[in-house]
């Protein structure tokens, strides 16, 4: 339903303009169970096709790219650590930017704020993007 | 008061505080900067003392912040080591509406050091407590400047900046009083127990694969982090120790069912949680009675603890425009007038299935999830609603349902016994804890790839520091009566 969309366009890199719409299950097969339910919809990301000219579904990778959300680390792809050894025998390693915790904050409709933190900043830049932090009275499920 | 010894130093990873001066303190930690002159640590931006703050340069405030937060966690842990932060203030992501305030966790992991459990992964801090050395002392940097610290630390430069959560900024006073800005205390206070301890660490919840021996990627083999022993799955019956990478990609996702079962988190937990608010069932119907979890609305009056919501009464199935979603039939009416309706989630608001079932008659209605979890909280306004709506999870609600059913088996003819429901509360069920007790960490089945779970379930009662959402409501304790972080840490060697 067009009129109840809301929308929001951002530059789309390498792939021309890119419309994303809110409000429309896209992608089922990264749809959760939880919208099933009604907790919470997700995106419809629409791209304009760069060979066609014309508006598709975007690919999973797309619609990925175009929300913040950055795959998991694939089994075996390297790291970015630093091993260390130490005389003792310890083996130890240094971490990075994608192993910290996020906290993310969101101001709801009804003015308030609410905090969420996150074990990886692929749930944040999702929550982030989405506003979808459970749990505040504000934003729980209203079907 | 706490002796602050500050030196402000302009330029990226000087150190800002080497001690805090605690004779008492049970350990040190040294924070360090990366911010660059007039950022940050450094802002020189005049602002007046607020709440127990005496800085009066929002740098001076935002290290003030740091050093008590620090200083919190000197006096409730051990360690001959002193620990490590390196902190800056970044520009981070933001919107007008919402903004990723920052992040924090551990730098550095080990193994196979002395005093710790072999082959396991442990945050640096907590391995140079337990083998009583600095193990990446004299390692040479990585040219960050900071790659050998405990803890990594930064947060958000331009919270409440116009486009960045405009109007709440960070709340800079020590008295918890944010009031609408963010209470940069407790927020501090969360991020750096992640990166004590408080985190699954090298997990990958998403997958289930560990950091592998090498510490170059994940693998379905990788060694286990010291938290997996004291993860246990109530569903799988293994902890996640003894789980393949499949298996704890699927504990992770599991609401409710992933339960903390170190010693001093139980004993904690017994301490600190309270009663489970359960809907208390009587009825002739065997096997039936007893507590049954609700969730409350954000419509219609506030149920309170003891109180009679009233006899339940089931209304037909099959609706196609969903249960409960349109006005009631002349039977549907009968059935719920002056009871409480029990009405499928589905299709349609809580707040218009609530509306359909008072303007039908009801006294009441409890909503039964549709799909696995826990009894969902009930969104949605109505000003107009002026009966009780509550909610369970849907294998509760087909519980109540089938014993609505049963019950016409127990009265007289035409008059079957009645399903009471109470609203009380579970005293042998702590909010927060499986049935044994055990406290549960956070385990959604989530809308996106991985999951929470280095945190408390956000059942807990009351607020816990380290549950996902930053409660306005939280102290500055970490131990019982009034929270479970140090416990927990406690379990892991801390």
């Amino acid at each position: 339903m067009i009129s109840n969309l809301k929308s929001c366009a951002r530059a789309l890199g390498g792939g021309g303009l890119a419309l994303v719409f809110a409000g429309v299950a896209l992608a089922q097969a990264e749809a959760p169970a939880a919208a099933a339910v009604g907790e919470s919809v997700a995106n419809q990301v629409v791209v304009r096709d760069a060979a066609t000219g014309k508006l598709r579904a975007a690919s999973a990778k797309e619609a990925r790219d175009l929300s913040g959300e950055r795959a998991a680390i694939p089994a075996g792809q390297p790291l970015n650590t630093a091993p260390r050894v130490h005389v003792s025998g310890a083996r130890g390693v240094r971490l990075s930017d994608e192993f910290l915790n996020h906290a993310v904050i969101a101001r709801l409709p009804d003015g308030s704020v609410v905090e969420q933190c996150f074990h990886t900043p692929e749930e944040a830049a999702i929550a982030h993007k989405s506003m979808s932090i459970k749990q505040a009275p504000a934003a729980l499920p209203t079907e | 008061m706490n002796t602050l010894k500050t030196t402000l130093a302009p330029i990226a990873a000087a150190v800002l505080l080497a001690f805090s001066g605690l004779a008492s303190a049970a350990s040190t930690i040294v924070i360090t900067s990366r911010d660059a002159a007039g950022v940050g640590f450094n802002d020189p931006t005049p602002v007046a003392p607020v709440g127990g703050n005496p800085g009066t340069t929002l740098g001076q405030q935002r290290l003030n912040v740091y050093r008590y937060v620090a200083d919190l966690w000197q006096a409730a842990i051990d360690s001959d080591v002193p620990i490590t932060v390196s902190a800056g203030w970044e520009a981070l992501t933001c919107t007008a509406t919402s903004a990723v305030l920052g992040s924090a966790g551990a730098w550095n992991i080990w193994y196979d050091f002395p005093g710790g459990v072999p082959g396991t992964w442990y945050p640096q801090a907590l391995a140079n407590k337990l083998a009583g050395v600095n193990l990446s002392a004299g390692a040479p940097d990585d040219g960050s400047g900071y790659g050998t610290v405990d803890i990594k630390t930064q947060f958000n430069v331009n919270l409440g900046n116009p486009n960045c959560l405009a109007g709440s900024p960070f709340y800079l006073g020590l008295d918890g009083n944010a009031g609408t800005k963010v209470n940069f205390v407790a927020t501090l206070l969360h991020e750096l127990g992640h990166g004590l301890g408080f985190s699954v660490l090298s997990v990958q919840t998403s997958t289930g694969n560990r950091i592998n021996a090498a510490g170059t990627a994940y693998s379905p083999t990788g060694l286990p982090s010291i938290w997996e022993g004291f993860m246990y799955d109530n569903t799988a019956g293994k902890t996640w120790l003894t789980m393949t990478a499949p298996e704890r990609r699927v504990s992770a996702i599991n609401p409710l069912q992933l339960a903390w079962i170190g010693d001093n988190g139980v004993a904690g937990a017994a301490e600190t949680l309270g009663a489970t608010p359960s809907i208390r069932i009587v009825s002739p119907v065997p096997g039936l009675n007893g507590f049954y979890p609700y969730n409350t609305a954000s419509f219609g009056p506030a149920v309170s603890n003891p109180d009679n919501l009233g006899t339940l009464a089931n209304i037909a199935p099959g609706n196609p425009l969903g249960q409960g979603c349109t006005a009631f039939s002349d039977a549907d009416r009968m059935a719920v007038a002056g009871k409480v309706a029990i009405i499928d989630r589905g299709t349609c608001g809580f707040a218009v299935k609530a509306k359909n079932a008072q303007d039908a008659g009801a006294f009441g209605v409890i909503i039964a999830n549709n799909a696995a979890g826990a009894a969902p909280g009930l969104g949605g306004t109505d000003p107009t609603i002026t009966i009780p709506t509550v909610s369970v999870s849907q294998a509760d609600g087909a519980i109540l349902k089938q014993g609505v059913i049963d019950a016409a088996q127990f009265g007289r003819a035409g008059r079957p016994a009645a399903v009471l429901a109470l609203i009380s509360e579970n005293k042998k069920r702590l909010a927060g804890a499986d049935p044994l007790g055990r406290p549960l960490l956070y385990t959604p089945n989530p809308l996106v790839s991985g999951s929470s779970v280095s945190h408390w379930d956000v059942s807990a009662s009351p607020n816990l520091l380290m549950e996902p959402n930053i409660s306005a409501d939280l102290t500055t304790s970490l131990v019982p009566p009034k929270d479970l972080t140090k416990p927990l840490l406690k379990d892991l060697g801390w």
